[in-house]
């Protein structure tokens, strides 16, 4: 069960916000309310929470300002903000004091589950061990696993999110989301990365042309395959060649 | 402007002006004063010359004068007389001379010739054959007629005086002398019987100190000539003779002036080369013509100075106006001048501030215009508020476990998010499909079972970059032309062509008749004149959207991008987009 503060000024929102936590999402447990930085800060001094999470524009105190408070004082506690404000300097400082997630209004329930999901394997990494949700994550894994499977026996056509839901029968937002969840990375960005590592390994291993290999990763575009190359791998195709053969 | 005219700069024109307006009187001034000059000074030497020509013949004549009063003194000597007569004929008492008829003689003639270099001899020939002079002994002492043929002259002159042209006196025993010489038969007074020939031989030393006497120039040539024109002098120096000099060089380079005497009948003619007289004239041309070398030099320096002091302010102001021209009204030309040309750089700064106050005015105007418009369209819509109501409303619908409600909340506020507030003209394809997906959710919650989109787009094209808002108008598109009683299905898919990414967007809808089809591509492809740059979803005229589409597509990319229709379908629509592959290029690196 994760503990978690809120910060929000409205206090119908917070109401309704503590239900979607505890009831809709579940495995949270609201232990404390705020109407603004000040009061979470109070609060913080006689009680306790694993997570802060906080709305940006409130009186008194807002939520960067809070932010950066408790980075001072409790360096290792999470804070997700959740926010109207998707403003590139709200976002900025919010990284810049190392928040933990950035969610905008009107809240989605998939990403926040995700969020929540992420937080609980920080705050209890043993926790996968208890017996009434193991049926269900191996499940999960094994859909994990045959996404994975199907990206690696695919990787020279074209694979898209429709298509790998359609293997699973499960929907595409679901399975990006469960992807992201269970493996912390996005499917875009693991095809992508699985792509490279084939194109290592050809490059290494064989002398086929650059646009051969770019076609067998899925690339029918050589120059996108070099650039996709040089962003991931942080040289070029041909200089990684050179590279490996010199070794 | 109007191509290749020859430009020629202001202050060019005016140097050539100025230079030109300073040389003309110069070239003319110069060429009339040395032509009148040299005019005059030929002029005035033709007068000096006639002047000195008629002092050396007063002078010869004097001279002639002079000596003619020599030959003239055997008739105030009765002992001479007498002694010619004695020896007036040949035969009587033969050509005996006593000593004392010699030393009579001798005195007279003697005392004629003191104190006369010049005088080469005074010879008296009496017609017995006799000679008398004052040279003893370099004198023969009888003479032959047959020698002396110019004794024929003077006998015929009868008793008048004869000038001789230069000759050989034969007479002489030492060398045979050059002379000119005067004679004069000598007459008995009452009988007019011819007694003797008394004839004085001058050197040209006679004619030398008179000629010497005059200030002609050295280089000019003085003759004497007697009335057969036969030249009495110069004639035993080596100087040229004024026939051969007059036939040597063009009588044109000469000066001459003539005089003849009446009483010795001597012409004197005087020979000046013009060259010389010329000499004079062309120095001063030489001197007049460095002064105006060199005032002209002055004044084209001073050209050059001038017309560009006249140009500067100009050029000045053409700078400034140039800068003008590029947008900068902050430009104020300086005004050096109280002439016309600061009176235009005056005006030009006139209208060069009124231009940047109207600018300014307009620019400004707008701006606050704009302003205006957006705090009322924000005062009316301010976002933060929208946001939380949907929150509102989503927190709302979770309470009461209407899902869907919470759903379509979230997805409007993620289309408000990305139409409004993000403001770059190119997104992840990823980002443009996620909007897509937002909407058409909104839309499926409407229709129900009736509308499914199908998003398959490859993983690897999820960073292309797009501009943005290219996909929702063909969902919305399918849900407005092609919806029919079954259910509709859109499907995305990209595709990638060389260099190009292929976007497509079909559906199983009613699909387009020919004639359809054909409205739809005239549409389309119709040259965009009005709502250009109307983008967002919403109201506004059927078929927009699409024409949008293609049109910032074709402006962005050119020629071969943009929406395309495939025809090939068989069942519903199959629309198309065709634009370059980008791609954040080496963003990490």
């Amino acid at each position: 069960m994760i503990t978690v503060l809120l910060v929000e000024d409205e206090v119908n929102l917070r109401t309704r916000f503590r239900k979607l936590l505890e009831e809709v999402i579940g495995g949270c447990r609201v232990v404390g309310e705020a109407a603004n930085g000040c009061e979470a800060l109070e609060w913080l001094k006689t009680q306790m929470a694993d997570v802060v999470i906080t709305d940006i524009r409130m009186k008194d105190m807002n939520g960067i300002e809070l932010l950066k408070r408790l980075k001072e004082q409790y360096p290792s506690m999470p804070v997700v903000i959740v926010s109207g404000y998707g403003d590139f300097e709200y976002a900025k400082d919010a990284i810049k004091y190392e928040v933990t997630d950035y969610l905008l209004k009107p809240v989605d329930r998939v990403e926040l589950n995700q969020v929540i999901e992420k937080l609980r394997k920080r705050l209890q990494p043993a926790a996968p061990a208890h017996s009434s949700a193991e049926p269900a994550e191996g499940e999960e894994r094994q859909i994990i696993r045959k996404v994975k499977d199907i990206i690696a026996s695919r990787l020279d056509q074209d694979i898209s999110l429709q298509y790998l839901a359609d293997q699973v029968h499960l929907n595409h937002r679901y399975l990006s989301a469960l992807f992201k969840t269970e493996s912390g990375q996005n499917l875009s960005d693991y095809v992508t990365a699985c792509r490279m590592d084939k194109a290592k390994s050809l490059l290494r291993t064989t002398q086929l042309k650059i646009q051969d290999i770019a076609r067998s990763c899925g690339y029918p575009n050589s120059k996108y395959f070099m650039s996709v190359f040089k962003q991931v791998v942080g040289s070029t195709p041909s200089e990684y060649r050179d590279r490996a053969g010199q070794v | 402007m109007k191509a290749k005219k020859l430009f020629f700069p202001m202050r060019l024109k005016f140097v050539i002006l100025l230079c030109g307006l300073i040389t003309a009187p110069f070239l003319i001034s110069g060429i009339m004063t040395y032509s009148q000059y040299s005019k005059n000074v030929e002029e005035d030497s033709i007068n000096y010359t006639n002047q000195i020509i008629n002092q050396v013949s007063i002078n010869v004549d004097r001279y002639m004068n002079d000596v003619d009063r020599l030959t003239m003194a055997p008739y105030y000597d009765n002992a001479v007389l007498d002694i010619l007569r004695k020896h007036g004929t040949l035969s009587t008492s033969g050509s005996y001379v006593s000593s004392d008829q010699l030393a009579k003689m001798n005195l007279m003639i003697s005392s004629l010739a003191v104190d006369r270099s010049e005088i080469q001899g005074i010879l008296l020939f009496a017609y017995d054959g006799t000679l008398f002079s004052n040279l003893q002994n370099t004198v023969s002492k009888s003479w032959d007629a047959a020698q002396n043929e110019w004794m024929k002259e003077a006998e015929a002159a009868d008793g008048e005086l004869i000038v001789l042209p230069p000759h050989t006196g034969t007479y002489y025993l030492d060398e045979q002398r050059q002379v000119v010489s005067i004679a004069r038969v000598i007459r008995e007074t009452f009988t007019n019987k011819h007694l003797g020939i008394i004839k004085v031989d001058l050197t040209d030393q006679g004619f030398a100190k008179i000629l010497a006497g005059t200030s002609a120039s050295p280089n000019s040539l003085i003759y004497l000539t007697d009335r057969q024109d036969r030249v009495l002098y110069p004639f035993s120096s080596g100087l040229p003779l004024a026939g051969q000099v007059e036939k040597n060089e063009n009588e044109e380079s000469f000066i001459k002036a003539t005089k003849r005497s009446d009483y010795t009948g001597i012409q004197v003619t005087g020979l000046v080369r013009k060259n010389e007289i010329k000499e004079g004239a062309r120095s001063l041309a030489q001197y007049t013509l460095w002064i105006t070398v060199i005032s002209i030099l002055i004044a084209y320096i001073a050209a050059g100075v001038a017309s560009g002091r006249m140009v500067r302010p100009i050029r000045h102001l053409q700078m400034k106006m140039k800068r003008v021209q590029r947008g900068d009204f902050a430009v104020r030309a300086t005004i050096t001048t109280t002439d016309e040309m600061g009176q235009l750089t005056g005006g030009f700064n006139v209208m060069v501030s009124e231009l940047e106050r109207l600018v300014k005015e307009v620019y400004e105007s707008k701006i606050r215009q704009r302003d205006a418009e957006l705090d009322a369209l924000q005062s009316q819509i301010n976002p933060h508020f929208i946001y939380n109501t949907l929150e509102s409303i989503n927190s709302l619908a979770m309470d009461k476990q209407q899902e869907e409600i919470s759903d379509i909340a979230v997805n409007l506020g993620k289309l408000l998010r990305y139409t409004v507030e993000r403001k770059e003209r190119f997104v992840y394809l990823r980002d443009e499909i996620s909007f897509a997906e937002a909407y058409s959710q909104i839309q499926a919650s409407r229709l129900g079972d009736q509308l499914e989109v199908e998003i398959d787009v490859e993983l690897g094209h999820d960073y292309l970059m797009v501009p943005k808002l290219i996909l929702q108008p063909f969902i919305e598109n399918a849900i407005e032309h092609a919806m029919s009683a079954d259910k509709l299905t859109v499907r995305l898919y990209t595709k990638m062509e060389e260099d190009h990414l292929l976007i497509f967007v079909e559906d199983n809808g009613m699909g387009l008749s020919p004639e359809k089809l054909q409205q739809v591509e005239q549409h389309i492809y119709a040259t965009p004149v009005e709502h250009v740059d109307r983008r967002g979803f919403g109201e506004r005229k059927k078929g927009f959207a699409l024409r949008n589409v293609h049109w910032r597509l074709f402006l962005l990319y050119g020629e071969g991008c943009g929406l395309f229709i495939d025809k090939s379908n068989r069942k519903g629509t199959a629309f198309y987009l065709r634009l370059p592959l980008l791609y954040e290029e080496e963003e990490q690196a």
